[in-house]
């Protein structure tokens, strides 16, 4: 079965083209490719923050938005978990309060129609899993690199997303810190097989933690595949920069 | 509150243009009392040597009928005369800070007493030669307009009149009209009714124009627009103190030359016609005052002596009464407008921004005309408030409040604007993706990350309303039971020893505006930090 569906024709104010097809089936998909290649936006018009001219998103069996039968829903009624490469936490809000914001929106939503539904993703599990327990009380200025995009990812999950959205999540954080914070990717992803869209402009990152790759080069998909593949048959012209996305 | 202005300006901008016009004035008057004064003891130094232009200094009362005399008296004797009208008071003040002016009419004598109880440097007196030249009447006079009758004093407390226009109580003829009405035991129930123009020339604007029903003035003064205004009844000599105009010859060590003979000539048959052909009273009997006998006092009873009476407590208890008002007034659209003005692209931005700005830049008496064009009891908008909810707004509280919203709230927009300015818009993209609403979001993201700029807006307006006066003289005029901080300062500049009794004023204004200034400060900081 086919989990996500995207196809989209965009032309931006500066000029640049997006014409991007592809579909994954896999629990994680990486979005491959330089700054400036389009991944970014990608991601913004599958959240709903982007309107694009042309475009067709599925999720599953859910339609986000369809430009020709005028289907556009709002971002918040698309149930996608957007992780920012710089996090973005509330800061005049604790960590419990970051954690719980998505998932009070969904219970007001909710209200009048299935009371008292069991939480789907447990604040507790996620609490343990993250390892935020000694963070709870504490604002995001007062929290490491690594910290605040565990806490970042803890928040998203807790909205309880059809689709999680990652934007170079580890871009921000030190070196040092990067091994840690990708095994806790992966327990997240084992503990409850969300699926994943990754962007990375990082190799390594890439073969840890993706299924299916689809590499992007200036607003157009170049290549997909496997990893092993289709990151292979890219190495030759592909000299990557370590400078995050900005598109 | 804008949408009637376009037919405001169509239908009547020919006729208010002289009451702008002489309103404007007033402040400026006031203001220029200490300040040209050296400009106007240098000057003549240097042009009237050639000129010898003789300085008549007279009381605005007087301004036709000196203008005229002054005319006949320079095409008969060759001299050139400069007159100056103003108030009595700010004209005394001229000449007590050493204004080289040669005559000075009065409209009372209180003043003349002054100026020859302080000598000049030289430690001589001031005057020369003192004389009691014309006298006045009191009069009420109705719009043209006007269905109601008036026949004695009594005839006011008539329900069709809603506005009485009197002078106020710093000028004489304030003074003379609250005698009179205090003398028929009116004075306290019709206080309510009372609207008081700056001077008698802008309590005359208020019955011409209507704003007011009925206003008592100087029998001399309905000489001046005799079509807008009827006179309805002539109040009786003895109901107050003699209105006296004293005529005095000021002294200088080197007499400018004619101003002997403009003195004698003030005092001729000849200008004695002109007096009477614009309803003055001449007195035949000259006394001779070298020697100054001290008069009584002329001001109304509630002269306190204490430096901060109940007076000027009620005056302060009110401007911050207003400004709390006015913040919760303009909160919700101060927000709703920085919030758009901020954060949303749309066509008719610079229209919206630049209406909202308009009152920081138009002179405040303007803002104050429009607002009470559009909201006086005649005009559209304001029969509508009151009939409909039965508000008043000209002359009246809710008017103290509305001019000083208009003036604050481009102020407060643009701090909110600010504070919003400085959040990350994509803090409301990540709310929205966890699931909020676009309303969730502004009042759990954007709002309260952008308090420190909201805050700062409400002390900047509160601050800015407790020293609203240019609009809220326009709207409000200056009702004894409507004074704020700066109407209260404003109407004792012209009472002696005035300003120094309102020191206690000047110092709350200066503790309010710190404090308020200081915790903006300091707001601003903590929201840097945060």
């Amino acid at each position: 079965m086919t989990l996500i569906q995207f196809q989209c024709k965009h032309q931006f104010a500066t000029g640049f083209q997006l014409d991007i097809e592809f579909e994954s089936s896999h629990g994680v998909t990486a979005l491959f490719g330089q700054s400036g290649s389009g991944k970014t936006s990608v991601l913004n018009i599958i959240a709903g923050v982007i309107r694009a001219q042309e475009a067709l998103v599925r999720l599953g069996d859910r339609v986000l938005c369809d430009a020709q039968s005028g289907i556009y829903l709002q971002p918040e009624r698309r149930h996608v978990g957007f992780v920012f490469q710089d996090h973005l936490l509330f800061p005049h809000l604790s960590v419990t309060k970051n954690l719980n914001y998505g998932y009070r929106c969904r219970q007001s939503d909710r209200k009048g129609k299935t009371q008292n539904q069991k939480r789907a993703v447990d604040f507790d599990r996620v609490v343990n899993v993250l390892e935020l327990k000694d963070l709870l009380h504490r604002f995001p200025r007062n929290l490491s690199g690594g910290e605040k995009q565990r806490v970042a990812i803890g928040r998203a999950l807790l909205s309880e997303p059809d689709l999680l959205l990652m934007d170079e999540p580890l871009a921000a954080v030190d070196d040092t810190l990067k091994d840690r914070v990708l095994s806790y990717f992966e327990k997240v992803i084992d503990e409850w097989s969300i699926p994943t869209l990754y962007v990375s402009h990082n190799q390594s990152e890439v073969h840890r933690l993706a299924e299916w790759v689809v590499v992007l080069n200036s607003g157009k998909v170049q290549s997909h595949g496997k990893p092993e593949k289709a990151l292979d048959s890219n190495m030759d012209q592909n000299p990557i920069s370590n400078q995050p996305s900005k598109t | 509150m804008h949408n009637p202005l376009p037919a405001v300006f169509t239908h009547r901008i020919l006729v208010p243009l002289w009451f702008i016009m002489i309103l404007s004035a007033v402040p400026s008057s006031g203001g220029q009392t200490d300040l040209p004064v050296t400009d106007r003891a240098e000057k003549p130094r240097k042009s009237r040597a050639s000129t010898q232009a003789i300085s008549f200094l007279a009381a605005s009362s007087t301004t036709e009928v000196m203008r005229e005399i002054c005319t006949q008296f320079e095409l008969q004797t060759g001299h050139k005369v400069e007159l100056t009208l103003g108030g009595s008071a700010s004209l005394a003040r001229q000449i007590l800070s050493g204004a080289g002016a040669d005559l000075f009419l009065s409209a009372n004598e209180r003043w003349v007493d002054t100026i020859a109880q302080q000598p000049n440097r030289r430690g001589l007196s001031r005057i020369e030669n003192r004389i009691n030249l014309l006298q006045n009447r009191l009069v009420v006079v109705l719009p043209t307009t006007a269905s109601h009758k008036v026949s004695t004093l009594q005839d006011l407390l008539n329900d069709q009149i809603e506005n009485l226009a009197l002078a106020n109580p710093s000028v004489p003829a304030g003074i003379y009209a609250r005698e009179a009405l205090n003398a028929t035991g009116l004075l306290d129930s019709l206080e309510d009714k009372i609207i008081s123009g700056d001077n008698v020339r802008t309590t005359l604007a208020y019955v011409e124009t209507a704003s007011a029903q009925a206003g008592i003035v100087y029998a001399t003064d309905t000489y001046v627009r005799p079509e807008k205004l009827k006179t309805a009844l002539s109040i009786p000599d003895h109901l107050h103190s003699p209105i006296n105009y004293p005529l005095v010859l000021l002294r200088h060590r080197r007499p400018r030359p004619g101003a002997i003979e403009l003195f004698e000539y003030l005092q001729s048959p000849q200008a004695a016609t002109i007096y009477r052909k614009h309803q003055f009273i001449v007195n035949t009997t000259t006394q001779d005052f070298s020697l100054a006998i001290p008069h009584t006092d002329l001001t109304p009873s509630d002269k306190s002596t204490s430096w901060f009476s109940s007076k000027e407590w009620a005056a302060v208890k009110r401007s911050c009464l207003v400004g709390f008002c006015v913040v919760l007034l303009s909160l919700p659209g101060g927000i709703f407008l920085g919030y758009i003005l901020a954060r949303i692209p749309f066509r008719a931005k610079s229209l919206v921004e630049v209406l909202v700005n308009l009152p920081l830049v138009l002179p405040p008496v303007v803002t104050g005309y429009i607002l009470l064009l559009t909201f006086n009891s005649e005009a559209p908008v304001g029969q509508l408030l009151r009939e409909w909810f039965g508000i008043k707004i000209a002359f009246a509280w809710p008017g103290l409040v509305l001019s000083a919203a208009v003036m604050s709230f481009p102020l407060m927009v643009r701090a909110i604007r600010l504070g919003f300015q400085s959040v990350d818009p994509r803090y409301e993209i990540a709310a929205r993706t966890l699931g909020a609403t676009r309303t969730v979001s502004f009042f759990t993201v954007s709002l309260p990350l952008a308090k420190s700029g909201v805050i700062a807006g409400c002390v900047l307006a509160f601050a800015r309303s407790l020293g609203e006066f240019g609009a809220t003289v326009m709207l409000v005029s200056q009702r004894e039971s409507l004074m704020n901080i700066p109407l209260l300062i404003y109407a004792r500049r012209d009472e002696p020893g005035g300003l120094t009794a309102s020191w206690g004023l000047l110092i709350v204004s200066l503790l309010l505006a710190g404090s308020a200034l200081a915790a903006s400060e300091y707001l601003e900081r903590r929201g840097q930090t945060s």
